[in-house]
């Protein structure tokens, strides 16, 4: 089956195995910002946002992507340097494994919720998992990035 | 999950014909726990098109069984208890993929929601089934294999959901969800039970004292009581009901 | 110019952004895909092994089993050759010892491919009876290593026979005596369990040959030299044909130290010719790489009705799983790097025996060791203090280390081998102490206050010590260059595996070479273009490396104002902040070096500095933490940690905090929700993130990390480790709160809510 891929505005021909997901899919096509962190859809570390929605490129089928616009850390360089300006200030970049897809759930809040508290925000960002950085830093960058009260 | 195929039917009559006619055909939900499965499918049915993700609120809401999780989280026009229910689904991220159709289907008994729609007793609206009840589908399953449509409820006037979870996004090991009187209870760790008319100015204990709660290696069956029973305590306190002090 | 300042990590931009950098992401286009068929048994015997329709396969290049590879005894530890962990491990086994161990490994072109194919391998096993329960596995009859060549480089206390992979003993003093002198003697036993590492980046090794035929690895790992003379010694390679690269790591805390899919790229390379790629399924990393050591601790502390502490025992019981990995060192630091916290004891006693069972081996974990020992010490002081009736706080500060003074621990303990005396030059564990309890409201909320019905708040708290690399024995080394436009390469051996490290060694340089940081490139851990370093453990990186870099960068610093004396034809040449003056002439060294290069006295200038520590500075830390708990369910929050730190220096204030941050909540995940569920058959129920639950960012209300004032003379610019020392506490300093909440002590990790709501019934 082909599909019409698009990611970050591009459109690919794309012909998925039926059970391929998305994060094959997009590594395959290069964009290694997407990364794989378990197979159980518990980390979020390859969160990707499909037609304005963030969800785990490792479990979504791409043959279900057919005309629908997929977007990574590498379609988002300004918002993601801004993202990364933050989040390395307070050095909790760490390792930066999860990063990226810790930067595509911050767009997509920034997208979703207007002024949202640190709670909001926490509960928000709860699915993506950080093992390096104890999260507090990651919230101080966010505070400070978002100007939450 | 290995599968063959994928297709997109263009119509359900066509997507329940290969449902039925392939033994190991399955229906596309938010394909989450499908993934999970060590199974060999010969074809994936995505009805994504053909089914409805609509909430629907009046005095019987209906929700179209690709209504994502995150929808049912974030819809405040629909009773409390059912928002509170998917809320520690996992994250964002895959409440946004995971269907309420793929919840109810799977009969999974963690399911947090469930136990709502089992409190709320739902009717669920199948393709060739038709309408049956959570409560029944839930015990009992359907013979054959279906294509859900359709969950709908009467709106109630009270509902709340609790749970405790390990962490924050963990899977339950105990759940409860409250509607007008009546209260289910699930991830016992078996399948949700519900109690009508309970009287909630009796004390947990008395209320749950003919639930069974079993032991598995996330929890004893004693421990899933007390848990329950703190909650409960917790729910009726914030329904303005007793409590001590 | 660089140290002390908080400068971002030199590649956190790019990562955030996420460039390609990680194993994975630099694997040629073409990489065959390798894949591992794992034991299902947790002891079994292959009869018969038949690979024939596997090979057969579509798209398979070669299948690999225990009788078609290297037969050669190591350790895959990756630590200081020769390695004090037993040589118990081959590439792959007859045996199979536990549920994942290796049993055949298949290259393809298509991973769909490499699946079908591990499917039609036909094994027949024998399965053998298993030992699965640690505390029995000491003498059984069931011989999980005998007759398989299992040796020791030198001596361990390894008795195959006896299911011992390690032993050790020691007693200053008399124990027994001093313990019948006492007033008071407490009592008690702990056990931690086998806690896995979750780093996010599964362990993923890739190889290929170059065009002058050498085998590149580009690995996943915290030891590249290590990688090197393990994986050529063990196939047969001069190691001048192996070279290892390590790329950014996402995330190891210990778990990458060893070697783990290396061989199996390297094995698919050597006899394909082609690239390979192997990286771990999230349930492999779980099952098939390690995991801490369990423990069982038996402790006795003795002390006279004064609160003078006389005597400290300490007994483990130590479970490494099926191989050996690190079976010693982890014992011995559970003792060394916890026991000299209390150094005015008359005697001291440590013993342990670490045993093979039929589980995932256990190995290197951040704070190995250490975060055991100190769960049963700092739990044992609190306790002690109880039956004295005395004020911990008191009893702690009457009795723990103090500037200027040592124990004789640190003489007879070393890690793996004999100690090297010191004294402790640095230790602010008062100052940590008042911060912590002070940032804490101890004494409010002491020992507890009930907020509302069925909740209790209270407080605990612990002391700790770390060490600072192994003296003698950890080896950092650097080299510098400078170029054209007055700009420096900075090479170290040294690990980044998401620390920071190649920032903090860039700024160390800076310091030294009085430019900006921005004039420091580094590139680390490619074992052709960087020197040598042991690699990222042991709280070894700052201090050792470190000092490698200082070393270096003092050397380029006088051959800089050498070659000066030849610009200027003066001796009195002056070097300050990239200018070089004479008299009344300067230069700057970015005109300087362009004319090194281009037009005058053309020279390339290179400084190396090499390092081995001559001791092993502890840093310090007092954890603090407010629970609070729901009497009717067990259910404790955890409110708020505190982290007072003197770890010397911090050379980068926030990646120091990070590290503390990060450790820390390590620390409460062990403590408080990382269960491990082994079935009756040895299987690992929690091998899955879905099951596995390490904490989520909605557990964690409040860190409050800070460092005190301190210099460590013997440091690079005052530095000691900040690695490790940040998971030790939360063990102890929970169980001492929820004691002081409940009124009972929880001496089993993790400490599950169910098991203080059946301690608050009971």
């Amino acid at each position: 089956m082909k599909i019409n891929l698009i990611v970050n505005h591009n459109h690919y021909d794309y012909y998925p195995r039926p059970d391929e997901y998305l994060i094959e899919s997009l590594r395959k096509l290069g964009f290694q910002s997407v990364k794989k962190g378990c197979d159980t859809t518990s980390c979020g570390v390859c969160s990707v946002i499909v037609d304005g929605q963030l969800v785990p490129s490792c479990s979504y089928l791409t043959s279900r992507c057919d005309q629908k616009e997929v977007l990574t850390v590498e379609g988002i360089p300004e918002e993601a340097r801004h993202i990364a300006e933050f989040i390395t200030a307070e050095g909790v970049d760490q390792c930066g494994f999860c990063s990226p897809g810790h930067v595509m759930a911050i767009h997509a809040l920034k997208l979703e919720l207007k002024n949202p508290t640190m709670e909001e925000i926490k509960h928000y960002l709860a699915g993506n998992m950080c093992r390096c950085s104890g999260y507090e830093g990651q919230h101080r960058a966010i505070k400070k990035m978002m100007e939450v009260e | 999950m290995k599968a063959d195929r994928i297709v997109k039917p263009s119509s359900l009559e066509q997507a329940y014909e290969i449902l039925i006619s392939e033994k190991s055909a399955t229906i596309l939900g938010g394909g989450l726990f499908l993934r999970l499965q060590k199974k060999h499918f010969t074809t994936l049915i995505d009805c994504s098109h053909l089914l409805s993700s609509e909430i629907l609120i009046g005095d019987v809401i209906s929700i179209g069984s690709m209504t994502s999780l995150r929808d049912i989280e974030t819809n405040l026009s629909l009773p409390k208890g059912l928002n509170q229910s998917v809320k520690q689904i996992s994250g964002v991220g895959v409440r946004n993929l995971a269907t309420i159709g793929g919840s109810v289907y799977g009969r999974y008994p963690f399911s947090d929601i469930n136990t709502m729609l089992v409190a709320l007793d739902a009717t669920l609206t199948f393709f060739n089934s038709g309408k049956i009840s959570m409560r029944k589908y839930n015990e009992e399953g359907l013979k054959e294999k279906d294509i859900l449509l359709e969950i709908s409820f009467r709106a109630p006037q009270f509902s709340a959901s609790a749970f405790y979870k390990k962490v924050y996004t963990d899977f339950s090991l105990i759940n409860l969800s409250v509607s007008n009187n009546t209260l289910a209870i699930g991830a016992r760790p078996m399948r949700p039970i519900y109690l009508e008319h309970v009287d909630f100015s009796k004390s947990p204990k008395e209320i749950l004292s003919e639930v069974e709660f079993g032991s598995d290696f996330k929890g004893s069956k004693e421990y899933r009581r007390a848990l329950c029973e703190a909650r409960l305590e917790d729910l009726i306190y914030t329904m303005g009901g007793h409590h001590e002090n | 110019m660089g140290v002390n300042e908080k400068i971002r990590k030199v590649d956190g931009i790019g990562l955030v952004m996420g460039k390609p950098a990680y194993s994975d992401d630099l694997a040629p286009r073409d990489a065959l895909i390798v894949k591992v068929l794992r034991s299902p048994h947790a002891h079994a015997e292959i009869l018969s092994i038949d690979t024939s329709k596997a090979e057969a396969s579509e798209g398979i290049a070669c299948v690999f089993t225990y009788a078609n590879v290297s037969d050669v005894n190591f350790s895959r530890a990756g630590q200081g050759f020769p390695e004090p962990s037993p040589y118990d491990h081959r590439i792959l086994n007859k045996i199979c010892r536990y549920i994942g161990e290796p049993v055949a490994v298949v290259a393809g072109v298509f991973e769909h491919q490499v699946d079908e194919a591990i499917n039609k391998i036909k094994v027949e096993y024998k399965v053998l009876d298993a030992i699965l329960d640690f505390e029995i596995a000491k003498d059984h009859d069931i011989k999980i290593h005998s007759g398989d060549g299992t040796k020791s480089m030198f001596e361990i206390g390894h008795y195959p026979e006896k299911n011992i992979a390690a032993s050790y003993e020691m007693e200053i003093g008399s124990v027994k005596e001093t313990l019948k002198q006492c007033d008071v003697v407490y009592e008690g036993r702990y056990y931690t369990q086998a806690q896995a590492h979750a780093m996010t980046e599964p362990h993923t090794s890739v190889s290929y040959y170059d065009q002058q035929d050498r085998l590149n690895i580009i690995t996943s790992t915290q030891t590249p030299f290590h990688v090197r003379r393990i994986v050529g010694k063990t196939l047969n390679l001069p190691l001048s044909k192996v070279r290892v690269i390590k790329p950014r790591i996402g995330g190891g805390y210990g778990g990458k130290q060893a070697i783990h899919g290396e061989f199996f790229v390297a094995m698919v390379t050597m006899k394909t010719g082609k690239a390979a790629k192997c990286i771990f399924s999230r349930k492999e990393v779980f099952e098939g790489s390690y995991t801490r050591h369990q423990m069982r601790l038996d402790i006795k502390v003795g002390a006279m009705k004064d609160g003078t502490i006389q005597v400290i025992d300490m007994d483990i019981l130590s479970n490494t799983g099926a191989y050996g990995e690190h079976a010693l060192t982890v014992l011995m630091v559970a003792g060394s790097k916890t026991l000299p916290l209390y150094n005015k004891v008359k005697a001291v006693g440590f013993r342990g025996d670490v045993v093979y069972t039929n589980l995932t081996p256990a190995g290197a974990y951040r704070g190995y060791g250490a975060i055991q020992g100190n769960f049963a010490l700092e739990s044992a002081i609190d306790e002690l203090a109880d039956l004295l009736e005395i004020d911990s706080v008191k009893l702690r500060e009457m009795n723990m280390m103090k500037e200027g003074e040592t124990s004789e621990i640190f003489e007879i303990m070393g890690e793996g081998q004999e100690g090297t005396a010191m004294t402790i030059e640095s230790c602010k564990l008062q100052e940590c102490l008042d911060l912590c309890l002070e940032k804490l409201n101890y004494y409010d909320i002491y020992p507890r206050k009930q907020v509302a019905p069925n909740k209790i708040r209270s407080v605990g708290y612990a002391l700790a010590m770390q060490g600072s690399g192994i003296p003698y024995i950890d080896m950092g080394s650097a080299i510098i260059k400078l170029n054209d436009d007055g700009f420096f390469n900075l090479m170290v051996g040294a690990t980044d595996i998401g620390t920071g490290s190649d920032t903090i060694l860039a700024q160390i340089a800076a310091e030294a070479l009085e430019v900006p940081v921005e004039k420091i490139i580094v590139y680390s851990s490619d074992t052709d273009l960087t020197p040598f370093d042991t690699g990222a453990y042991a709280s070894s990186t700052t201090y050792v490396s470190g000092h490698s870099v200082r070393i270096a960068a003092e050397k380029m610093k006088e051959n800089i104002i050498e070659a000066g004396r030849k610009h200027f034809n003066s001796h009195h040449v002056n070097y300050v902040e990239g200018v070089l003056t004479c008299e009344d002439q300067s230069i700057t060294l970015k005109d300087f070096s362009t004319k090194l290069f281009y037009s005058e006295n053309q020279e390339q200038l290179v400084a190396s500095g090499s390092y081995v520590g001559t001791k092993s500075p502890p840093p310090y830390m007092v954890g603090g933490v407010e629970i609070e708990v729901d009497t009717r369910t067990g259910e404790v929050d955890i409110l708020n940690y505190v982290a007072v730190v003197d770890c010397g220096t911090t050379i980068n204030p926030n990646l120091a905090k990070i590290q503390v941050e990060g450790a820390i909540v390590q620390g409460i995940g062990m403590t408080m929700y990382e269960e491990v569920n082994i079935s009756e058959q040895g299987h690992n129920f929690n091998n899955s993130f879905m099951r596995y639950k390490v904490p989520t960012r909605m557990e964690i209300k409040h860190l409050d990390v800070s460092f005190v004032e301190s210099y460590e003379p013997s440091g690079p610019f005052g530095a000691k480790s900040v690695g490790e020392i940040g998971i030790d506490t939360p063990p102890a300093a929970l169980s001492n709160a929820l004691k002081n909440a409940i009124g009972k002590r929880i001496n089993v990790l993790p400490i599950r809510a169910e098991d203080v709501w059946k301690s608050i019934k009971a």
